[in-house]
């Protein structure tokens, strides 16, 4: 088995897709999917040609990339500008646009921008340019925030002295806690992420099954996982008994990988965070603990974030509700005349994760 | 098997995917994995029992998670039973 055909089988997939078509309820029933990989996925398998009509999936805030504040890149940008400095990142931040530039743009104008696959790749970036100052900027969620911390881990074991990490990781669970807040959303279900929940375990989403009384499941990325996973969310729905169900049981379990999240309890602290189109969410990002602040970009360079919610860019983008689910991209009246993958106006549009890349791409 | 290599370099820049890839060779906190004809060295710290032969997500680098072989058939035993 390589894990990855076998859950993309056909058969099984129609038959999945016709006991969802029965069981489904005539209503209209609206199913967040977290995850911007969830989001992908999802149209490029054509699922949403064959679930029936009424089943919408609405995609959320699950892209590290579509919320990471243009406060955020604009610091980003003003360090880029720095000749002392080499910029580390993951590829898809690029085209982030800031209130003013990308770290493309930056590039063009010979700033030093570095893309690497992984956090480790900056300490060898760092080790080979001793002359410079090497920021990474820490972009992600609870999937990547253990390879982060591994990363700050080993160059504090190296000895490291010119390599520093902008941290703009964030937590899933109290985002999503965020959301339920507001009235006017209306999820029946959530489809929770499948990696996020390797590292966390289904237990920090109880609270929400519990408390606010919604289904969820935590599911894979091949379309086989993504079927399981919207059939048993209609069986509790059906059921009307909201739980935490389990489709990923291959790579997650309740408590999820505890040697992961000691790494991520070593070097951070939990604390609030601004997210793109939805404003500051407390105890939602993580930042360098104290003992590892000799590698914090934020104490290095002491520079302030400004407060996202005046900054948003002054135009017609409706990132911040396609975020929360309250309008899908075809809703933004900048979506596909201006907006487009290679002019992203908003953060929706410039990831391969981002809701408004998968409906121009897919739709 | 080139379509495989493509596929997993194109989607290995996705933020939070992490593909199945089988350990060839352990040596201290990294492994050589494999999926197809990808071949990577990753870091293992996060998964102290790994073995060789052991499937595990690989993200960003890291192994985040083992496959377990047995729930994997468990589900698609399962979805087979649906009706």
């Amino acid at each position: 088995m390589r894990y990855v055909d076998e859950f993309r089988n056909k058969e099984l997939s129609m038959k999945i897709l016709a006991r969802i078509n029965e069981i489904s309820p005539a209503r209209r029933v609206n199913i967040m999917e977290v995850c911007g990989t969830h989001t992908q996925s999802f149209f490029r398998f054509g699922l949403d040609k064959l679930l029936a009509s009424n089943i919408k999936l609405i995609a959320g805030p699950g892209c590290p990339v579509c919320v990471s504040s243009s406060g955020y890149i604009d610091c980003a940008v003003k360090l880029a500008a720095d000749e002392e400095i080499i910029i580390v990142t993951f590829g898809d931040m690029l085209q982030v646009p800031g209130s003013k530039s990308t770290l493309e743009k930056e590039r063009a104008k010979n700033a030093n921008v570095t893309v690497v696959y992984s956090a480790l790749d900056s300490l060898k970036i760092a080790q080979k340019n001793p002359g410079k100052k090497v920021v990474f900027l820490a972009v992600g969620f609870e999937t990547t925030a253990p390879t982060v911390a591994l990363s700050i881990i080993s160059a504090k074991k190296e000895k490291i002295k010119n390599l520093f990490f902008f941290s703009s990781l964030k937590l899933i669970p109290p985002a999503m806690g965020y959301l339920l807040k507001d009235k006017r959303l209306a999820i029946d279900a959530f489809l929770c992420p499948g990696h996020v929940s390797a590292i966390i375990g289904t237990r920090p989403y109880q609270f929400i099954a519990k408390k606010y009384g919604i289904a969820c499941c935590v599911a894979g990325f091949e379309p086989l996982d993504i079927l399981e996973g919207i059939y048993m969310l209609l069986q509790q729905l059906a059921q009307a008994k909201a739980r935490v169900a389990n489709q990923y049981l291959r790579a997650v379990t309740k408590s999820g990988n505890k040697e992961a999240q000691k790494f991520i309890r070593r070097v951070f602290k939990t604390a609030d965070a601004d997210w793109r189109g939805l404003g500051r969410i407390p105890k939602s990002g993580l930042k360098l603990k104290d003992n590892f602040s000799q590698f914090d970009a934020e104490k290095q360079f002491r520079f302030k974030l400004r407060n996202p919610r005046t900054q948003e860019p002054a135009n017609k983008c409706k990132c911040g509700d396609v975020l929360k689910g309250l309008i899908n991209p075809k809703g933004c009246p900048l979506f596909a005349k201006i907006c487009k993958p290679d002019n992203p106006i908003g953060p929706c549009m410039v990831s391969r994760e981002g809701a408004c890349n998968a409906y121009y791409k897919y739709r | 098997m080139r379509p495989d290599k493509k596929i997993a370099v194109a989607e290995e820049t996705d933020m939070c995917l992490a593909i199945p890839m089988k350990i060839k060779a352990i040596k201290g906190d990294f492994a050589e994995v494999s999926s197809g004809r990808l071949i990577r060295t990753i870091n293992i710290q996060m998964l102290p029992q790994a073995k060789a032969g052991d499937f595990v997500l690989v993200h960003a680098g890291f192994a985040i998670q083992k496959v377990d072989p047995q729930e994997a058939k468990e589900t698609l035993r399962l979805i087979d039973e649906i009706r």
